[in-house]
């Protein structure tokens, strides 16, 4: 698929068909993509795990559940935890990762790359980061702290980790949705190291509802959240781009679609679910 | 493009041509994307700047460079200052004139609904108070936001299928707050340096990964997840798994290009 | 406890309930026996409509937004359960259910093989 349709097409799935399983290859195609993604600070934060549905007992559900994703969780065949380790920046503090892309060409001296820069500038760069006096409890439970800078970077990497694997589940025709449960369960039913923090898992799976799902979901308008020279100063929104990107396909119908109540009735009725 | 090609352009282009200015309609495709990211609760977290490196003195450029991004300010035609607004949720709760969760969008729009537990009354009298207002009196938190990083990536992958050349790298937030005029409710995510390549397609070639066993687990923390190889040939074929760095000519194309850009190469 | 079909719809939940289903699915969304279903419910668990969502949401001061309160939440799930094998019929226990969602209290069933 061209990558304008795939950004098109993508929206949170809420209905997927449970009895139908999702093909080992196609969930390497999007873990395939992830590996794929920029790094943060050239960081290795990301982990992901990927948990069958079915593999799971009705007690591991119970714990995983929260009061409003019960019923997607109980749809959804397969289900793909992100997490960051922050333990990584400390274990790359010493700059070995950029030595590396020094090594093989990426980094070059023409911007200032080179082993003493790496020691004497990038490496305690990092390790300040690290050490910053601000700092945040690991977890809920967590008498561990982490540096609230270290945390932006990895929830930076997290969400780079996440836009990839949703745009792969779109391509490799899947429907998936972010989503909630609770973490503290999932920490303790698959081992997460304490160094991992969690974030919100893709629930993927083929779609139970049309892949228009009602439309594409509502914006607040262009210049709400774009500027350019300056703040306050709006980028203008240039109506002849946004013909371009409908054609393509990015852009699309937004939601609701007229018939939309009438499909969420039909899959209440599909999946026994209340109206 | 197609999609995988997209994602196997990935690499850390650092060349750029300057002189060669980036098409405005370009950049608000890359904007397009983002503001099409998904989102929780529907709430806009993303917000960006967009500068033109030649609307800047070399004094102002000056102000928003860090250590691993100094060149780049200087050689890309164009960046987009990407951040994370602090403020969006307070906004979304407490304003509700875009629609959101907190404004009762999506259970109007059937995205939400009985079948999965969702009402208007819910969301009003529940969800609000419980979920989205809790901690707002603490006012803006700083710490990042996983959903500003995927608008910034959505964004990414489509300066590539645009043609563009992109690289993300840090800014200095106290330079971009004098000189963008950044509000104070918005923290950084990265700079996106945009503009058409100085070296090749190819740049380095594509970048190392840490073991791809100790970054996807199956079932639990422990279990790596096994790697098809057969899956990993058909990405070759499709264009996503690409030639690895060190590409070999990869000196000279260095060398050459730093020549032509200005740049020191020793 | 005595309560009849006119004191179920007179309940100010169940008229929100009709309201809410009006507003999302227009008036086939207001289905004959609907009434009846919940009373059917309310006898079998002694409690009026009304006391059936006061139990769940907690009002904070002002009466305008509301605590969920879990455990009693999660009792009236079992009780709809129970409802549900006695009666024979998931679309009867959704009924229920539809009401407790229409009043700002989540749930869900399992799904439907």
């Amino acid at each position: 698929m061209e990558l304008k349709s795939v950004v098109g097409w993508r929206r949170s799935i809420r209905f997927f068909d449970p009895w139908r399983q999702v093909e080992r290859e196609k969930i390497q195609n999007i873990l395939e993509a992830i590996y794929r993604a920029p790094r943060v600070l050239e960081v290795d934060f990301v982990r992901v795990l990927v948990v069958r549905r079915d593999r799971l007992t009705p007690d591991d559900m119970q714990t995983l559940k929260t009061p409003t994703t019960t019923a997607q969780l109980s749809l959804a065949p397969v289900y793909v935890f992100f997490f960051a380790d922050v333990a990584m920046l400390e274990s790359a503090a010493d700059g070995h990762n950029f030595s590396e892309l020094m090594s093989l060409g990426v980094l070059n001296a023409s911007h200032g790359w080179n082993d003493q820069f790496v020691t004497e500038t990038v490496s305690p760069l990092m390790r300040s980061i690290v050490d910053d006096p601000v700092r945040v409890p690991l977890g809920a439970s967590s008498t561990q702290t982490v540096s609230r800078e270290t945390l932006r970077l990895a929830r930076t990497a997290i969400g780079i980790a996440q836009e990839y694997a949703l745009l792969a589940a779109v391509e490799e025709g899947l429907g998936a949705q972010l989503s909630g449960v609770s973490v503290n369960a999932a920490r303790t039913l698959f081992g997460i190291p304490d160094t991992w923090i969690p974030s919100s898992p893709m629930l993927l799976g083929y779609h139970g509802e049309s892949r228009e799902a009602g439309g594409q979901r509502p914006r607040e308008p262009f210049e709400e959240d774009f500027f350019e020279l300056r703040h306050p100063h709006p980028f203008y929104r240039e109506p002849a781009v946004v013909d371009r990107l409908t054609a393509a396909e990015m852009i699309q119908s937004p939601a609701p679609f007229p018939w939309r109540m009438d499909e969420v009735r039909g899959l209440a009725r599909k999946f026994g679910l209340p109206e | 493009m197609e999609f995988k090609q997209v994602l196997g352009r990935q690499r850390t282009f650092q060349y750029f041509l300057p002189w060669r200015p980036v098409e405005r309609d370009k950049v608000q495709v890359v904007l397009e994307a983002g503001r099409l990211a998904s989102r929780a609760v529907n709430t806009a977290f993303s917000k960006a700047i967009v500068i033109n490196r030649d609307s800047l003195t070399s004094e102002e450029r000056d102000r928003l460079k860090t250590p691993l991004s100094a060149t780049l300010f200087d050689t890309a035609p164009v960046c987009i200052f990407w951040y994370f607004d602090m403020d969006s949720r307070r906004v979304a709760v407490e304003e509700r004139k875009w629609p959101t969760v907190a404004s009762g969008a999506l259970v109007a729009i059937g995205a939400l609904g009985p079948p999965h537990g969702w009402s208007h009354r819910y969301v009003q009298n529940v969800v609000l108070p419980e979920v989205l207002m809790p901690g707002l009196d603490a006012g803006p938190q700083r710490g990042g936001n996983s959903d500003a990083g995927l608008a910034m990536a959505q964004g990414l992958l489509a300066a590539y299928d645009e043609g563009l050349a992109a690289c993300l790298a840090p800014f200095d937030e106290a330079g971009a707050k004098e000189i963008l005029h950044a509000p104070e409710t918005w923290e950084p995510v990265m700079a996106m340096f945009l503009g058409y390549p100085a070296e090749s397609w190819e740049a380095a070639g594509q970048e190392p990964r840490m073991p791809f066993g100790g970054m996807f687990f199956e079932d639990n923390a422990d279990t790596p997840f096994a790697r098809d190889g057969a899956v990993e040939s058909s990405l070759r074929t499709a264009g996503l798994t690409q030639r690895p760095a060190p590409v070999p000519w990869r000196p000279q194309e260095v060398r050459a290009v730093s020549r032509m850009l200005g740049l020191s190469h020793d | 406890m005595d309560i009849g079909i006119e004191d179920v719809r007179s309940n100010e939940s169940t008229r929100r309930w009709f309201a809410s289903l009006l507003d999302l699915w227009g008036p086939s969304g207001v289905r004959p026996g609907l009434g009846e279903t919940l009373l059917n419910f309310c006898t079998i668990v002694g409690k009026s409509p009304d006391d059936i969502i006061d139990e769940c949401l907690r009002a904070k001061s002002g009466g305008d937004t509301f605590v969920l309160r879990t455990r009693a939440r999660k009792q009236f799930m079992e009780q709809i359960e129970q409802f549900e094998a006695k009666t024979g019929s998931r679309d009867t226990a959704n009924v229920v259910r539809s009401f407790f969602i229409h009043n700002g209290v989540a749930m869900n069933p399992s799904i439907l093989d």
